[in-house]
């Protein structure tokens, strides 16, 4: 059996002349919880469609567990629950028969009382227990991105695709939004976009990165948090204008950023690849107007790496 | 790995139901749901509630006979019901589609074409049973009464002998017998039907309800002028305007011919309705 989820490869969508999609390729395994972010209009919301088959691909494949989804797509989907950006729902309908509408169009039979109690669970965990009686025209954007959630969940689905499941959230419903998706680990794969660096970097175990149209970084978190190794801060005190200049000569030097704080000068250096950094401090101390008081290799949030990568692309 | 070699899928989501039978068989019923406490209702109201009009009609002005008055029943019933199909299916796709909430329905494990054909499948037995079954048998009743009374002058007081009696001696009108008025009400049901299929292509097609709602009711009067404009019959009878012909022929007492009229009808509502699913399932939500 497949250890993938979803893999698409060479993925691509045009709308006329706009190419959104130019080529991506995903690989998500296997109850991995699975990041996905990007600039707004980077495609994220596209690839989503595109994989629920509400798009058509413009080229390339979908798998879902090793099915492509051209051929099988109803059969493909009985393992998906699905939120989308902007949840809608049949407004004649309660929350709780919203549940059991989407639970009936999912294979397999279940209990009817059986089925009834699993969705006043549902809405208990999104927080929407005492609405389970009213129909949804009367919900806010925060109540219909909840129960947005409880119906991707209702029929237990192995792959979860949530489009900005915490968007329309205020912190409380970020924080149940999490602790539902981190309740998941182990048991469903979680593939989600988000604007909200935080959030990933709190539940995230892979991340991929997607840039007009094209996946620029994919992989685990840890290997995107452990960053550049070549990138050092260091903090000085005194003069500081003759070694900035005599570093950033260096060949192997890529860069030298310097920011003033208080009675010290914050460095943050770094350095080509291959770099012999040994030779970063002693090129410092070469002049000896300078004291050092921090020495370190620099630390990475993945709002740096997003920035970095991502940012890197947009130049291009 | 390539789908020839793909491993079976998980037991949990197994089974075999397809994305057409089972998204139909719930989009269905979820869809009959909607219609069955009041639209339904609505519908029988409105049928006897012409009926007991014209009924009322008669009591008021006796001069007439009653099978006079009475005629003109299916026509004028039949013009209301394909307004109201018009008028409640011209949302039924467009609407959905412009929420949102069709393709919220296909991101689920349904075919698309389940969609669509639940709409035209819900709306079946409320077409047979509550738009021109109960109303059209009614109105077979009403008929018979006016065949017990003939031209006799009428007081309302005869009304309750007048609703025991037909039903005790079971005779019937002999300007329209048993038959014919079956096959009335079984063509009012095809050409209901092909306007139903009409509306949920437009519905696929157009993006507003107007533009839907004006192209809808060229439908029955596309038909209507089809069936009187004196056209070669054999260009008729390959339309539903031969059901319409047809019927009207039968409503003015004549021979009704129901067999091909409705195997064509038949036909034109499967052919709009494949048409639907075909432009729905290109369609990008």
């Amino acid at each position: 059996m497949t250890d993938l989820a979803l893999q698409t490869h060479e993925l691509r969508k045009h709308f006329g002349s706009t190419q959104v999609l130019r080529s991506v390729d995903l690989a998500i395994p296997r109850h991995s919880i699975y990041g996905f972010l990007g600039p707004n209009g980077a495609g994220k919301s596209t690839t989503m469609k595109t994989v629920m088959g509400l798009l058509r691909p413009s080229g390339g494949s979908i798998e879902v567990f090793g099915r492509d989804t051209r051929r099988y797509g109803p059969s493909a989907r009985a393992h998906i629950g699905y939120l989308p950006q902007h949840p809608r729902f049949h407004p004649y309908r309660t929350c709780r028969q919203t549940l059991l509408f989407v639970a009936a169009l999912y294979p397999g039979h279940r209990d009817r009382r059986e089925l009834r109690d699993h969705a006043d669970e549902l809405l208990d965990a999104v927080g929407l227990s005492d609405l389970a009686n009213r129909r949804t025209h009367g919900l806010s954007g925060g109540e219909s991105q909840r129960l947005g959630l409880a119906q991707a969940l209702i029929a237990e689905p192995e792959l979860l695709i949530l489009d900005e499941p915490a968007a329309a959230l205020d912190p409380e419903g970020r924080h149940d939004v999490l602790e539902i998706i981190e309740g998941l680990r182990g048991r469903t794969t979680v593939f989600y976009s988000t604007h909200i660096l935080e959030d990933v970097q709190r539940v995230s175990d892979r991340v991929a990165m997607i840039s007009n149209g094209r996946i620029v970084a994919d992989g685990p978190l840890t290997d995107l948090l452990s960053g550049d190794d070549s990138s050092w801060t260091i903090r000085t005190l005194g003069s500081s204008e003759a070694v900035q200049a005599r570093l950033s000569s260096e060949p192997w030097v890529s860069s030298v950023d310097v920011s003033r704080r208080r009675d010290s000068d914050v460095w943050t250096v770094r350095l080509a690849a291959g770099a012999p950094e040994e030779q970063l401090l002693p090129t410092i101390l070469a002049d000896n107007q300078l004291a050092i008081a921090e020495f370190h290799p620099s630390d990475h949030t993945l709002e740096d790496a997003y920035l970095a990568i991502v940012g890197h692309n947009n130049e291009h | 790995m390539t789908t020839a070699e793909a491993t079976p899928l998980p037991a949990s989501a197994r089974s075999r139901s397809t994305g057409l039978t089972r998204g139909l068989g719930g989009l269905t019923r979820a869809e009959a749901r909607r219609w069955l406490p009041w639209r339904t209702a609505g519908f029988i109201v409105l049928g006897l509630g012409l009926l007991a009009a014209l009924y009322a009609n008669w009591l008021i002005q006796p001069a007439k006979t009653l099978t006079e008055l009475l005629y003109p029943f299916f026509g004028l019933w039949f013009a209301l019901l394909i307004l109201a199909t018009v008028a409640m299916t011209q949302g039924m796709v467009a609407s959905e589609i412009s929420q949102g909430t069709a393709a919220w329905v296909v991101s689920k494990p349904v075919a698309r074409p389940a969609f669509i054909l639940s709409k035209f499948a819900a709306l079946v037995p409320i077409v047979v049973v509550a738009m021109v079954g109960i109303p059209g048998l009614a109105a077979r009743w009403v008929f018979s009464i006016a065949e017990s009374e003939g031209q006799t002058e009428f007081n309302a007081g005869d009304l309750v002998r007048l609703l025991e009696e037909p039903l005790a001696r079971n005779d019937y009108m002999p300007l329209m017998d048993f038959d014919v008025h079956l096959g009335i009400l079984a063509l009012m049901i095809f050409l209901i039907l092909v306007a139903a299929a009409a509306m949920v292509l437009l519905g696929c097609l157009l993006r507003h309800a107007t533009a839907i709602l004006v192209a809808g009711l060229m439908v029955p009067i596309a038909l209507v002028v089809l069936a009187n404009v004196g056209l070669d019959q054999q260009v008729v009878s390959l339309t539903p305007a031969w059901a319409m012909d047809s019927m009207l022929d039968g409503i003015a007492g004549n021979p009704v011919s129901v067999l091909g009229p409705s195997i064509v009808a038949t036909l034109w509502t499967v052919g709009l309705l494949g048409l639907a699913s075909w432009w729905f399932n290109r369609r990008e939500l």
